[in-house]
């Protein structure tokens, strides 16, 4: 039984678990798609013909409402995020954090969480290491690592 | 029996703290459930990106090689 939240995979999670996100079309039809992931997949096509493909993906996703595009508030925060991380500010649940002096490098992983957390969603990764840095920033994220999600 | 827990209990147990919050077996299709419209395109627009993916994939794949 599927539960409240929404499951949002991230780039690495639909390229290596896309398999077993074929084999259920359930979760497609309950999954959310984040323009970051778009983007990410989309930027890296080599064949020409694919395009049209992700196209039409892009407009199901949209026209249902489904696709999650971060909002200008969503930009904001996550370079405020981005920022705390850089000079490992103190977080208001856990204390101090260390600092990441090259947390820019995080920009597209932040926005994806940002977007999850404000609509419902939790997000099926790979790179769980770097969303885990979120959460003392981000109280709310809920955060699956992709190889349990899918075993 | 160890620490007064048999070791059927502690399996038990370590089953349940390894059990994901979330899981695809909560996704799992049922030959009851019928789409609408809408998500049956979704769901088809995204089986072809994903055969796309597999595609690029097994390219670049053998591409390296």
């Amino acid at each position: 039984m599927a539960k409240n939240k929404f499951p949002l995979p991230d780039t690495n999670a639909i390229i290596q678990y896309r398999q077993n996100i074929s084999s259920s079309n359930t979760l497609i039809g309950k999954m959310r798609l984040s323009m970051v992931v778009f983007y990410e997949l989309t930027a890296t096509t080599v064949d020409q013909s694919h395009l049209k493909l992700y196209e039409k993906w892009h407009k199901s996703f949209n026209k249902d409402g489904l696709l999650l595009t971060p909002t200008m508030l969503d930009w904001y925060e996550t370079a405020k995020l981005i920022r705390r991380l850089r000079f490992g500010e103190k977080s208001a649940s856990r204390g101090k954090t260390p600092k990441i002096p090259n947390a820019q490098k995080l920009q597209n992983d932040a926005l994806i969480a940002r977007t999850a957390r404000a609509n419902n969603c939790f997000v099926v990764t790979t790179d769980i290491d770097d969303f885990l840095l979120f959460l003392p920033f981000m109280k709310k994220l809920e955060i699956v690592f992709a190889e349990d999600f899918f075993s | 029996m160890k620490n007064g827990k048999s070791k059927t209990e502690k399996t038990q147990k370590t089953q349940k703290a390894r059990k994901p919050k979330y899981s695809i077996r909560d996704y799992q299709d049922d030959k009851d459930t019928v789409f609408d419209k809408e998500t049956l395109e979704r769901i088809e627009a995204t089986l072809a990106v994903l055969q796309a993916i597999d595609h690029q994939e097994k390219f670049l794949k053998n591409g390296k090689k």
